[in-house]
């Protein structure tokens, strides 16, 4: 046997070979029905379309004949490619290049063999169109001829397919520049939807590079997947695409089970005959991931070839919803901005490098009345000075601006009307991203208003403060719990003698000589009750152990974090007292002075009058008379200008210490003894009040009281006696002082402690006095926290009383 | 009980010291040696040996209280009561008189016709 040799253009016939893409093809119609033809023509059992591939001979069609393939070595097709002719054995078994061939030799037995090359347009033989039978046989050539037709039409078939892989091919190119248009368009349409469109692009792929499965995810500015289109294989494949960032590559593979390293075990994935993976890449970044892949089949540098202009087109649609994507958060922010400066309360200002106005915004408009349109292009600061702004500051504004500083100054501006108003400047200068200063941004806030307000207030301070420190009399604030000194006036520190700082030490109690504690105690609670206290008199011990007389009055109040505090005011009466003092002594020296006189005149009248030397006439008796009435008038007179300065005296100062109310009672009652002797009226004092103390004027309850007994003893009938009582009733003291008198009409009780008052006033010479003296007493009674009143009814006597909270020392 | 006969009584005051001295020699029948000052009194106190004292407070040089204090002095009269007579009735004047151990304080304008029983009672009272 003789093995063919190969054909001279071996290669390029096998490359024709497989451009036609024919081997292991399907049967086809046309194929089938021209071997059937000529089968049937010929009369032979097997008739075949053979095309000889590298190693084998393949048929496309067969009549009678199982196999599909041979090997090439024992073929005789491999022969009758060798030249253009038809190639006939009439008898295998007596030809040497095949007579020991196994097709010849084996089952098969073919003795007949009569084959039509198939030759393309290159001159290539690619095949045969072959007759066989088992019995040998000649061809005349009529029948040659008729082979060579039918090899023709099967040329022509072969042809077609060729065709129709062109028509294939034109109209895939004719779908893929429909469907770059189409992307095209969608590019540029600015309701662009990449989730849909995804879809539609990924169908597309998958049917022009006859894929089966595919995805297209992209990857958002902050490194995440996602899935816009996928086929169903890859519907749950998020981890397989996250594998996918970072890939800068295209990774082809016909052998994706052992090539692929990062495909996920997924049943599906594992089937892929074929997979191609794109990555969408611009500018060194990702984009996107396009994958396709096949069950059956596989990709070549065809499918990248088209798919590359997809892939450009994707790149710019991507590009350009990026663009799109950022252009519109861009327009939102600046919408967002735009928003914030028209509407801020301040007014907004926006300068260019030269300072020149830009932009602003309404509530600059509304402040100054400039609109935007008016003042464009204008300086600010040259438009809104005016006669009152300050020159420096502007010049320190200027200077802040040259160096590019940021600054806060406050200027008299004025707007278009010309009036003027506080503005408060808040600058900034705009640095863009290269470092350039390209504008300013200042905040301008009408602060007039708030000025005025702080300016009032300082005046306001200003003025407490000037009435506070200058005040001639002393003021003091302190902490109520501790008495601590918080704040001192300069009337005080001068009167005490200790500085502020030294005073801040002190407590008020630290300066109060003991004797006042009770006293303290006392003020402490009305303070406490009622808010305020005084005025009342105590002293102060100054820083050099002196003591000095003030008059205090203390309201408390709370700071407002709950703190009490106490002010007082407190007035050195050091002078007044002197004054006081010397009034007293002037009334001394007059009451002496004044009555001298009086006591001798009186006294040389009556004496005359009494006298047994002489017989005085009954007419000189009279004068006598007269004249000693009129003395006693004089007399009265003196008390009633005693007790009109008592009274006056009576609304100066009261000065309340501890005293056992016993001394008191006792010496009123020896006071007016005299009195009551000369009439002969007993004093009988009934106390069962020893020991008990309280907290009088020592000498005014004296007057009190004495005033009392008086009136009682001048309300006294002859020989007849008073009675003092004095218990303790609710924790008071109670003096009574009760008379044998006439008692006083129902019709005077009202006016009893009225000034000047008097039951009778007619009736002066027995009573005396000029009725002064209840209302001095009442006044000084209810001073010392005391009660007066009395009882009375006429014929039977009047009790005064007088009631006084006892004192309790603990 | 001994009576009240003889009194010093010392009184800067012409007038007043001869109304006072006449109403208590004629309405009350005492014996009167008036002073017209303290020192006229010291002289003569021991010399008239009197059973009271009467002084008036308000007096130039010596005053009530300053004669008292150096009637008591002399050692026949360190026990002789005393009594003042003042214009000066304001309560703690009064009390001061009192504490130096007098036996009363009798008011100006006194009452002439009364002086001397006046005395009378506070001499009684002291008796006591």
């Amino acid at each position: 046997m003789i093995t063919p040799s190969l054909p001279p253009n071996e290669g390029q016939r096998l490359s024709n070979l497989r451009d036609l893409n024919i081997l292991d093809t399907g049967a086809e119609a046309g194929f089938d029905r021209l071997t059937r033809l000529a089968s049937r023509l010929f009369n032979v059992p097997i008739a075949l379309v053979s095309i000889i591939d590298e190693n084998r001979q393949w048929f496309k069609s067969r009549q009678g004949l199982d196999t599909c393939e041979t090997e090439r070595d024992i073929s005789f097709c491999g022969h009758t490619i060798l030249g253009h002719e038809v190639m006939v054995v009439n008898d295998a078994t007596l030809d040497s290049r095949f007579s020991d061939n196994p097709l010849v030799t084996g089952d098969l037995g073919i003795r007949f063999y009569a084959g039509a090359p198939l030759i393309d347009q290159d001159g290539c033989a690619l095949g045969t169109l072959c007759i066989i039978d088992k019995k040998p046989r000649q061809l005349n050539k009529l029948e040659i001829e008729t082979l060579r037709d039918i090899a023709e039409l099967v040329m022509n078939e072969i042809n077609n397919i060729k065709f129709r892989h062109k028509a294939n091919e034109l109209e895939r190119r004719k779908k893929r520049s429909d469907l770059s248009a189409r992307l095209m368009n969608l590019a540029v349409q600015s309701d662009f939807d990449v989730f849909r469109s995804s879809q539609y692009l990924l169908d597309q792929l998958l049917e022009l590079t006859e894929s089966v499965h595919g995805f297209a995810v992209g990857i958002s500015l902050d490194n995440r997947i996602h899935a816009l289109a996928t086929t169903t294989a890859f519907d749950s494949s998020q981890s397989f695409f996250e594998k996918l960032i970072g890939l800068d590559k295209i990774v082809l593979s016909n052998n994706p089970r052992a090539e692929v390293a990062h495909l996920p075990d997924n049943d599906d994935i594992e089937h892929f005959s074929a997979l191609l993976i794109i990555p969408i890449l611009h500018e060194k970044k990702q984009l996107g991931v396009i994958g396709l892949a096949k069950s059956t089949g596989s990709y070549d540098s065809s499918h990248l070839d088209f798919l590359k202009p997809v892939i450009q087109l994707l790149v710019q649609l991507g590009i350009n919803l990026e663009l799109r994507l950022e252009r519109s958060r861009d327009r939102k922010i600046l919408a967002r901005l735009s928003e914030v400066a028209r509407q801020m309360p301040s007014g907004v200002v926006i300068t260019d490098h030269e300072r020149k106005i830009e932009w602003v915004n309404e509530s600059f408009t509304r402040t100054t009345g400039y609109t935007l349109d008016e003042i464009k292009g204008q300086i600010p600061s040259n438009l809104l000075k005016g006669p009152e702004t300050d020159r420096l500051v502007l010049n320190q504004i200027e200077a802040h601006l040259t160096r590019g500083e940021s600054f806060e100054a406050e200027l008299m501006s004025y707007t278009k009307s010309g009036s003027a108003y506080w503005n408060h400047l808040l600058c900034k200068p705009l640095i863009d991203a290269n470092g350039v200063n390209s504008g300013y941004l200042t905040i301008e806030t009408d602060v007039s208003e708030k000025k005025r307000s702080l300016d009032l207030l300082a005046e306001r301070e200003s003025l407490l403060r000037s009435l506070f420190e200058l005040s001639p009399v002393g003021i003091a604030l302190n902490d109520a719990k501790t008495g601590n000194y918080l704040e001192v006036n300069q009337a005080f520190t001068k009167s005490i003698q200790y500085s502020v700082d030294e005073l801040k030490s002190l407590s008020y109690l630290d300066l109060t000589p003991k004797e006042y504690e009770p006293l303290e105690e006392v003020f402490l609670e009305k303070l406490k009750q009622h808010g305020r206290f005084g005025p009342y008199e105590k002293e102060y011990i100054r820083k050099d152990g002196t003591r000095y007389p003030v008059l205090l009055s203390a309201i408390s109040l709370k700071d407002h974090k709950g703190r009490d505090l106490i002010w007082s005011i407190v007035e050195d009466i050091s002078e007044r007292k002197k004054i006081e003092k010397n009034q007293n002594d002037l009334i001394s020296v007059i009451s002496h002075e004044l009555r001298t006189p009086l006591t001798s005149i009186s006294g040389a009248l009556q004496l005359i009058s009494n006298s047994k030397d002489v017989e005085i006439p009954a007419k000189i008796i009279h004068l006598l008379e007269i004249a000693v009435k009129n003395t006693n008038k004089l007399s009265l007179l003196v008390s009633d200008i005693l007790d009109i300065s008592k009274l006056s005296a009576g609304e100066l100062s009261i000065n309340l210490q501890v005293h056992p109310i016993h001394h008191s009672l006792v010496s009123a009652v020896e006071l007016n003894k005299a009195l009551g002797q000369r009439k002969n009226v007993h004093i009988v004092l009934d106390s069962h009040v020893d020991g008990v103390e309280v907290l009088i004027d020592f000498h005014r309850l004296e007057q009190v009281l004495s005033n009392l007994i008086s009136n009682a003893i001048k309300f006294s009938p002859h020989n007849s006696h008073i009675n003092i009582d004095a218990e303790i009733v609710a924790d008071r003291v109670k003096i009574s002082v009760t008379d044998k008198g006439q008692g006083i009409p129902k019709s005077s009780h009202s006016q009893i402690f009225q000034k000047f008052f008097q039951v009778d006033p007619t009736d002066r010479r027995s009573t005396g006095g000029t009725g002064l003296g209840l209302s001095i007493s009442r006044e000084l009674i209810i001073r010392m926290n005391g009660h007066i009143g009395f009882d009375s009814q006429p014929g039977h006597g009047t009790t005064f009383w007088i009631t006084l909270p006892v004192h309790h020392s603990d | 009980m001994a009576s009240l006969s003889k009194i010093l009584y010392v009184e800067d005051d012409e007038d007043i010291r001869s109304i006072a001295t006449m109403g208590l020699e004629m309405i009350g029948g005492l014996d009167v040696l008036p002073c017209s000052s303290g020192a006229e009194a010291l002289l003569k106190a021991e010399g008239y040996a009197p059973d009271l004292f009467l002084l008036d407070v308000m007096m130039p040089d010596m005053d009530g209280p300053s004669t008292l204090e150096a009637l008591r002095q002399l050692p026949t009269l360190l026990s002789t009561p005393a009594v003042f007579m003042t214009a000066k009735v304001q309560p703690q004047e009064v009390a001061r008189y009192l504490s130096m151990g007098v036996l009363g304080v009798i008011p100006k304008p006194f009452d002439a016709m009364n002086l001397a029983n006046q005395l009378q009672q506070l001499w009684s009272k002291a008796q006591e």
